[in-house]
């Protein structure tokens, strides 16, 4: 089988684990190395399907002993099957990263054998990379669920960012769908790897700086509508897992029923996944929790984006005066982002704001109209309940619209 | 009142000096290659000394990242950017650093236009395509629609510390050079380049990858012509024979 072949198998086997980042590491260049990182990452071309490429995004073998039913790569899957060797993994990438072409690698695997004999072909890979190579660039590793923690361990000082997938939001749906995938397994790969950074906190050692393990931290990843759980499920083991084990990034991924025939396939539920990754931007950069972000729902609204679904329920505690309002309600207001809130706490240290300058800060007012106040002027008249909000601000929802009525279409259709 | 000059930094920063204390009669300030209108105008001449006095008071006053700032806007197409640096100088300078908090229309724009050049630098960090030429070296090739050269250079000099670099705006005939961490900025006016045997073969891989990644349940074009604007596909190996 040639290179080019090869390269599409498991290019492939890849493309649904949809971690692109390559953020999170700041590394000047080395003489006689190649290759640096940069702390906010970069991002190299954008697929047909928008999604920005950034790493080269490879499995090394796409040749599974598992049968997980959600999974291309399934042993049960009549695909063809292909391995790279780690030199044709190391020479790939420093062909790539040394024509811009992308920040780094990062290498995936199937489960060949055993969970540990993948691993070690893994950290070969990386071996190879970082020691001979001298690659000073970004690298995402997987962690194979269930390996050992000496390997765990040894690949985290080669990697800037690992990642083991929690796959779904519940322990049900992991033995419903992947049997052989142990929840223990993955818990403990991921809590090993906090218990190893916390160690190193720079509070708790002396003397020389030790060398970085994981630098940009661990992510993970959750499908969202293969399984059963709801919104409410998702997003509090969302949460369960910024705050458990610090997680970095959990990413979600619209299930495409890969193993199912292509003519009957139902389409991947994009809009579902859009509105929970707005949740869980809420969750980290607005400082919302899950319970506020669903109050009594188990599904998030589609028809308007969680913020303003939130924003319409507390309609009791608006307008909020722009002028004297703390920092968390402004991040509150649907419209306000955190860059306008903190333009708005600035300019308003300068000279108090008047409603009509508010848009100059950033802020989206046809949102944020219903909801804010300054030097007493407001928009007029200001409807008395929160229906007449929402009627609004979903007749805004462009996203939701086109999505919406496909769906309907679909109905129609009966598929 | 018009305000001309030579379209030097130097010959703004100067500028900067001889238009004090008139901020508010400034309606436009614009080097002498863009000046289209015939309205008299004040031309100053270009005064080393005077734009040496001005940006050190800029970093004794206002800090080093307010005139990082200055310099980025400088680099920007639009063609408010000179009224916008020199109005925003002369309002900060009265008023401290916090003349940025501030939302006057000069402010606004200087803001703007040096955000404009900061994203578009960043951009081509990550869109800049190099290939192989025969003698070894590496080149890349841009039209970049504000003149951020000089910012992405130094980041290539660094994340490539043992290659030579060649990174050629076309737009502006203006290559800059990186031999093995030495910079520098040349006029170019044509360039012929020999690529080495196996560029072509390489970016095929490439190309491969690139067609594989993209999962076609959820095929969205307007989204990835949103981030990878048509003006970059020129250049971009995955994107060149797109319609």
């Amino acid at each position: 089988m040639d290179l080019e072949e090869k390269l599409g198998i498991l290019t492939d086997a890849a493309k649904y684990d949809v971690s692109c980042a390559s953020s999170g590491a700041e590394r000047k260049g080395q003489k006689g190395g190649m290759g640096n990182a940069a702390l906010g990452g970069i991002c190299h071309s954008w697929t047909a399907d928008g999604r920005c490429v950034s790493l080269l995004k490879l499995l090394y073998t796409n040749a599974c002993i598992y049968d997980c039913s959600y999974c291309v790569n399934r042993r049960s899957n009549d695909l063809p099957r292909a391995s790279f060797t780690p030199r044709e993994v190391a020479e790939l990438t420093m062909a790539f990263y040394r024509r811009n072409m992308i920040e780094g690698l990062f290498l995936s695997s199937a489960v060949a054998l055993s969970p540990d004999r993948t691993m070690e072909r893994l950290i070969r890979v990386a071996e190879i990379l970082r020691h001979q190579e001298r690659f000073m660039g970004y690298l995402h590793m997987k962690i194979i669920p269930g390996a050992s923690p000496e390997l765990v361990r040894r690949l985290g000082y080669l990697a800037d960012r690992v990642s083991v997938n929690v796959e779904f939001a519940t322990a049900r749906e992991l033995a419903l769908l992947a049997p052989d995938k142990q929840p223990e397994g993955i818990r403990r790969n991921m809590l090993s790897i906090r218990e190893r950074q916390l160690e190193l906190l720079p509070s708790l050692y002396r003397g020389p700086r030790p060398p970085a393990f994981v630098p940009a931290g661990q992510s993970t990843q959750m499908i969202v509508g293969a399984g059963d759980s709801d919104d409410r499920e998702i997003l509090t083991r969302a949460q369960s897992l910024y705050q458990g084990v610090g997680m970095k990034r959990v990413y979600y991924s619209a299930y495409v029923p890969v193993n199912q025939q292509a003519e009957g396939r139902l389409p991947p539920p994009m809009l579902r996944e859009h509105r929970v990754y707005q949740a869980d931007w809420l969750m980290r950069f607005y400082g919302f929790e899950a319970e506020e972000i669903l109050g009594r729902r188990r599904f998030l609204d589609a028809r308007v984006d969680p913020k303003c679904a939130w924003a319409v329920d507390n309609y009791h505690l608006f307008p909020l005066n722009v002028n004297t309002a703390p920092r968390e309600m402004l991040l509150r207001v649907p419209g306000f982002g955190p860059k306008t809130v903190q333009r708005i706490l600035a300019a308003r240290r300068q000279a108090a704001l008047s409603y009509d300058s508010l848009g100059k800060t950033g802020a989206v007012m046809r949102r944020a109209c219903y909801f804010v106040q300054a030097r007493g002027r407001r928009l007029y008249p200001l409807p008395e309940d929160g229906t007449e909000v929402y009627r609004a601000l979903a007749g805004q929802d462009k996203e939701a619209a086109v999505q919406l009525s496909f769906l309907e279409a679909a109905d129609a259709l009966g598929v | 009142m018009r305000w001309v000059f030579d379209g030097s930094f130097e010959g703004l920063m100067s500028l900067v000096f001889d238009s004090w204390g008139s901020r508010h009669q400034i309606s436009e300030v614009c080097p002498e290659a863009e000046s289209e209108s015939l309205l008299p105008a004040q031309r100053p001449a270009a005064d080393g000394e005077k734009a040496r006095r001005v940006v050190a008071c800029i970093k004794r006053r206002l800090g080093e990242s307010f005139l990082n700032m200055v310099r980025e806007a400088f680099l920007s197409a639009r063609k408010e950017r000179f009224t916008a640096i020199v109005k925003t100088i002369h309002l900060a300078c009265q008023r401290g650093p916090e003349a940025l908090d501030l939302l006057e229309a000069e402010v606004l724009d200087f803001l703007a236009c040096r955000q404009e050049v900061s994203r578009e630098a960043h951009r081509f960090l990550g869109l800049l395509r190099f290939s192989q030429l025969t003698d070894g070296s590496l080149l890349a090739e841009f039209a970049p629609r504000h003149h951020v050269l000089p910012l992405v250079l130094p980041h290539f000099a660094d994340r490539f510390p043992e290659e030579k670099l060649i990174i050629f705006d076309e737009r502006r005939q203006v290559a800059g050079l990186c031999d093995r961490g030495a910079l520098q900025l040349v006029r170019v006016h044509v360039l012929i380049p020999q690529y080495s045997q196996g560029e072509e073969a390489l970016q095929d891989l490439w190309r491969v990858f690139f067609k594989h990644l993209a999962i076609k349940e959820r095929n969205n074009s307007r989204l990835q012509q949103q981030h990878l604007p048509k003006y970059t596909w020129a250049h971009l190996p995955e994107m060149r024979d797109m319609p």
